[in-house]
């Protein structure tokens, strides 16, 4: 059976919701936050209603129902991403686990040991690394682009040295869409004994995934992007890294005793989530996962290739307009950046709002991949699996107003 | 239809009045938008507090293109601190706490977008910032 995309959209209120007067909406910009589904709310509603308590501290009802409701989000999430449940600490976001990992990863690390990243990254993904620079003598090192936005893996060879010991990547890239070879890149790590951090944030709103599969020590991913609410978001560390990394920040819940003179740490995750956690958002990623996980995923891969091929077809099409990125349907997500010359592209994303259509301009947190093609920044329009044909049409068709416009 | 791109908008935006760089500019600073990557370069000639000539290079969305326009008309034969009061107005403008500045009306759809305001501004920030690295060499 065809995907149902309509059936999908029906469980998402916002698409279902026209303000007075207002175009329709064509959301666009799931790359930068996706919506919630019915369930999402749902689950977050009831847990507010009837569980709402702090964790891991009263023994009371409500306390252990919370708890229960956490220490349960935090399985879901473990089984989301392949990994055991003690790998799983709350974060909130991609950003933060980032910094985690910088911070206490990071403290194991000495002058001259080198940290590769790349230029297609996130700046979550490089400034935590040059501040770990500034505080420890780090080498920081980047792996360019390929032409068609891709990390250029072939650079791997000479820039992955004996003193390599971690390689930090995007799973896939927030500007180009384009999917990491993995297996390529933990080959290269282990060769020397590194380590791998993926930066999942725009891999995951695809389905469930397998860490301990890939090979990787760390993945980071957030809430707000897999249909879950935001300020959540977690890292996956194999238990060996984590049991060997310094807190990060200090307080309730990662303690194992205090006392004036000194403090015993929890065991991971605790030892990595000081203070009350964001309990409810929690609950709402795992439901989110858990929506995730039960839709037609095969499905909707299939239905997002057609529109991301109906998109790509559509602008190559239109005069002025270059897409940056891969221009076939191999290893890419449906994430379409692309440029409109002369126009820039807050002026195009300006005048497509006013058609409904909601896209991003910019530089998406990306400005290294900017100017390495010096450009200010692309529009994108990043998809997700309730979005459907009159969504591109809308978008095709704005993108004509705009010529007609300027 | 997008209201800001009106045609008087449009066509502020295209004179690109003032755009072109200065030899030997008294101060020059280059001013990044930090929301989406814009820059100027702003280069000024001064007679003490007085600017006497102006050139900029842009890269830039049409709303700062327009702003740079109006600085790049008016700005000469003003002093600094006129400038000041000039940003500082346009501030209090967007946020809809007080009358368009002179030149100002065609941005009056700008204001509805919170998200835009800073091109507004950047050429502003740019002549602060040529001055303040003037200052500091
Ligand atoms: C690839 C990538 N990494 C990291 C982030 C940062 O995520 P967050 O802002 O949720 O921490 C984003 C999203 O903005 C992203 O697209």
């Amino acid at each position: 059976m065809a995907f149902d995309v309509a059936a999908v959209r029906a469980q998402f209120p916002i698409l279902n919701h026209t303000a007075d007067g207002r175009p329709p909406l064509h959301y666009l910009d799931n790359g930068a936050t996706a919506q919630m589904p019915d369930a999402v709310l749902a689950a977050m509603q009831a847990h507010e209603t009837t569980a709402r308590s702090n964790v891991h501290r009263s023994v009371h009802r409500l306390a252990e129902a919370a708890t229960r409701a956490y220490e349960g989000a935090r399985q879901s999430m473990a089984r989301f991403v392949g990994a055991a449940a003690e790998e799983i600490v709350f974060t909130s976001g991609t950003t933060a686990a980032i910094n985690l990992v910088a911070h206490c990863f990071g403290a194991r690390l000495q002058a001259g040991d080198e940290v590769l990243v790349s230029v297609l990254e996130h700046h979550s993904n490089i400034v935590p690394w040059q501040m770990l620079r500034e505080r420890s003598g780090i080498v920081l090192k980047a792996l360019p682009a390929t032409e068609d936005g891709r990390i250029d893996l072939e650079r791997l060879d000479d820039l992955v040295t004996p003193r390599t010991r971690l390689i930090a990547l995007t799973h896939a890239a927030n500007v180009t869409g384009a999917v990491t070879d993995v297996a390529r890149v933990v080959e290269a790590a282990q060769s020397v004994g590194a380590e791998v951090l993926l930066d999942g944030a725009q891999m995951v709103p695809h389905g469930p995934l397998d860490v301990t599969a890939l090979g990787v020590g760390f993945y980071c991913f957030s809430g707000h992007k897999m249909f879950g609410p935001n300020g959540i978001g977690v890292l996956r560390g194999r238990s060996d890294l984590l049991a060997d990394m310094p807190p990060f920040m200090g307080g309730g819940e990662m303690i194992a005793h205090v006392s004036l003179d000194r403090t015993r740490y929890a065991e991971p995750p605790m030892r990595f989530e000081a203070g009350t956690p964001p309990i409810t958002p929690a609950i709402g990623m795992a439901a989110a996962a858990e929506w995730l996980t039960g839709q037609d995923l095969a499905g909707a891969e299939a239905h997002l290739a057609a529109l991301t091929a109906q998109a790509i077809d559509g602008l190559s099409a239109m005069k002025g307009i270059s897409v940056i990125g891969p221009s076939g349907s191999q290893a890419r997500l449906p994430v379409i950046s692309f440029t409109m010359d002369p126009l820039h592209p807050h002026d195009v994303a300006q005048i497509l709002d006013s058609h409904g259509v909601a896209v991003r301009g910019g530089h998406h947190c990306a400005q290294p991949f900017m100017d390495s093609r010096d450009i200010a920044g692309t529009v994108r329009a990043s998809l997700a699996l309730y979005n459907d044909t009159d969504d591109i049409d809308a978008l095709l068709h704005g993108l004509e107003q705009v010529r007609a416009l300027l | 239809m997008s209201e800001i791109y009106q045609t008087a908008f449009l066509k502020l935006a295209g004179r690109a009045s003032g755009a072109g760089r200065l030899d030997a500019p008294d101060a020059t600073a280059t001013t990044h938008n930090p929301m989406c990557g814009d820059r100027i370069t702003m280069d000024l000639k001064l007679d003490g507090e007085r600017i006497v000539a102006l050139g900029y290079e842009i890269r830039a969305c049409l709303v700062c293109q327009a702003s740079a326009s109006i600085v790049g008309e008016t700005a000469v034969g003003r002093t600094l601190s006129d400038l000041s009061e000039q940003r500082e107005a346009i501030r209090a403008y967007l946020k809809s706490e007080s009358e368009a500045p002179v030149d100002y009306s065609d941005f009056e759809p700008v204001k509805a977008h919170i998200s835009r305001h800073h091109c507004v501004l950047l050429p502003y920030q740019a002549i602060q910032d040529a001055v303040s690295a003037a200052i500091s060499d």
